[in-house]
């Protein structure tokens, strides 16, 4: 049987991932899980599926001819797209573990997803072009930020593979989980 | 603000900021964020070892020389493959064969010399948007020039009024008796050109299912044979199909680039080309498609027994006698080099 919140805490909270929870710290540590485990996915779409290596990844996987055997095999539909899945999901059930069950966790997790879509609207050609006249008027050294935003590549499958990770994760954060004790 | 709060505070905008720096540290390899790479342009070399024999049903031609030169562009990191349409053969391009008719009404027979005259846009069932090749027939030369337009094609044999056809007309000459003789060597030169292209692709196919066994070649070792499976249900021969690592001349302990290996068909119909294949042939150099980049990529294949059915084969225990088909012996290589504009 789970632990009943108060009456006066259930009140205040307005979240479904507050109230329908036990007190356990278990949904923190899965949501947490599942955020290596996208990760996981993210570092495992570039080494065995894509052609570049992000910086975070040892150079040698590269070499290791086993890993880039499968590169062929995938389709481009699917690997473009995965990373943002991958980092979109990441994100959020990163912010669900660190939210908790309070007050803060909804708004958290929006922020989290306009962060995510942020980062790939900026990408879009507008901008990408907006920001390249603006740093090429001010004379500014391009860093990574505006490289980012001056030559990134807009996806519409990027935007989708957000939006999918977003309910994806959302199911996992607020789907309800039996307590210790209750088999049913 | 509890303390337990200001934390939780503290970690979400640690977890955006973490957000940020993941997206843009990736980005910078991620393709879609990448800048388009320069075009690689891949340079071909097709010559002959011996005679070359293509039946077509019609006409039984030996080709006892043939270079062909030319190049393509591709983007960086695909795989070299002379499957890619449209190629350019260089004015070095140069075949010769002579022709004998199968049946004597065909009165098609004598020895053919033909050159690339100006750079041709070239691919297989294809007509070239341009250029230009001429055909030596016992003294006569006939030049053929392809329209810009792409429309026509221009005959002008010797000193006599030039003829401008159809490509399609053009190229269904050569089995024409109503046509001038010169003109019908004109458009066999042609589609001779068209069978070596075709075959020289088979080199494709080993290079790329070499390297989906580089692990299997290299776990039982050099010198080993790999029994692979090729289909040819209606054969009343079993069909073989043998790789082998033959040696490990870089990168010492694996099978992969620079390294030499070798397949072997026998009785075998390669069921993504609808062909009768019987070859054994050998590639050198071997170098991953998908290596670092930018990078230096080539292979020379040779086909050192050739049988290779020009169409797909009727479900007999063998190929008729009078099966188009290509015999023969034909090295194949290609390289790539980091350049805009393709070699002339």
């Amino acid at each position: 049987m789970g632990v009943a919140l108060p009456a006066d805490t259930r009140q205040r909270v307005n979240s479904r991932v507050m109230t329908a929870r036990p007190t356990s710290g278990t949904p923190a540590r899965r949501n947490a899980l599942g955020a290596a485990a996208a990760l996981g996915l993210g570092a495992l779409v570039y080494v065995t599926m894509r052609d570049h290596l992000p910086a975070v990844l040892p150079g040698w996987l590269s070499t290791v001819e086993a890993l880039s055997a499968s590169r062929a095999l995938v389709p481009d539909w699917l690997t473009g797209p995965l990373p943002s899945f991958a980092h979109a999901a990441a994100v959020l059930l990163l912010t669900a573990a660190v939210a908790g069950r309070t007050r803060l966790a909804r708004g958290a997790m929006a922020l989290s997803l306009l962060l995510c879509l942020a980062l790939e609207l900026v990408q879009h050609p507008v901008v990408n072009e907006t920001v390249a006249a603006w740093t090429g008027a001010a004379g500014l050294a391009p860093d990574r930020l505006l490289s980012y935003a001056a030559h990134g590549t807009f996806d519409h499958y990027d935007v989708a593979a957000v939006v999918l990770a977003a309910v994806v994760a959302h199911w996992l954060v607020t789907r309800p989980t039996p307590s210790k004790g209750e088999t049913e | 603000m509890t303390l337990q709060n200001s934390l939780r505070m503290a970690a979400l905008i640690a977890t955006w900021c973490a957000a940020v720096l993941l997206a843009l540290g990736s980005s910078t390899f991620d393709e879609d964020n990448e800048e388009e790479p320069p075009p690689i342009t891949v340079n071909f070399d097709v010559s002959n070892r011996g005679d070359v024999r293509i039946l077509d049903g019609i006409t039984a031609d030996t080709a006892t020389s043939f270079t062909i030169l030319g190049s393509f562009e591709k983007a960086a990191n695909d795989r070299i493959t002379l499957r890619q349409v449209p190629v350019l053969l260089n004015t070095g391009t140069a075949w010769a064969a002579g022709v004998l008719p199968d049946d004597p009404e065909n009165l098609l027979v004598g020895d053919f010399v033909a050159q690339v005259t100006d750079t041709l846009e070239f691919g297989f069932d294809r007509q070239p948007a341009f250029g230009q090749f001429s055909s030596d027939l016992d003294g006569t030369t006939t030049i053929v020039t392809f329209s810009d337009t792409g429309d026509d094609v221009t005959i002008q044999t010797g000193t006599a009024t030039a003829q401008t056809l159809s490509f399609r007309n053009f190229r269904d000459a050569a089995d024409d008796t109503n046509r001038d003789v010169d003109l019908r060597m004109a458009s066999k030169a042609y589609g001779l050109l068209e069978n070596l292209w075709l075959v020289t692709r088979i080199s494709e196919t080993v290079h790329r299912e070499i390297e989906q066994q580089l692990s299997m070649l290299q776990s039982i070792g050099l010198q080993t044979n790999l029994d692979l499976t090729c289909d040819n249900p209606m054969s009343m021969n079993a069909p073989t199909y043998v790789m082998r690592w033959l040696n490990d001349v870089a990168d010492i302990g694996n099978a992969g680039n620079g390294d030499n290996f070798s397949a072997a068909w026998r009785n075998c119909l390669i069921d993504a080309d609808g062909r009768w294949l019987e070859s054994e042939m050998e590639i050198e150099n071997f170098q991953l498609a998908n290596d670092a980049n930018p990078r230096s990529m080539s292979y020379t294949a040779e086909a050192r027994i050739l049988f290779f059915a020009t169409q797909e084969l009727e479900p007999l225990p063998s190929p008729a006698e009078n099966q188009e088909r290509v015999n023969g012996d034909i090295v194949v290589s290609a390289s790539e080099e980091l350049s805009v504009t393709p070699t002339q």
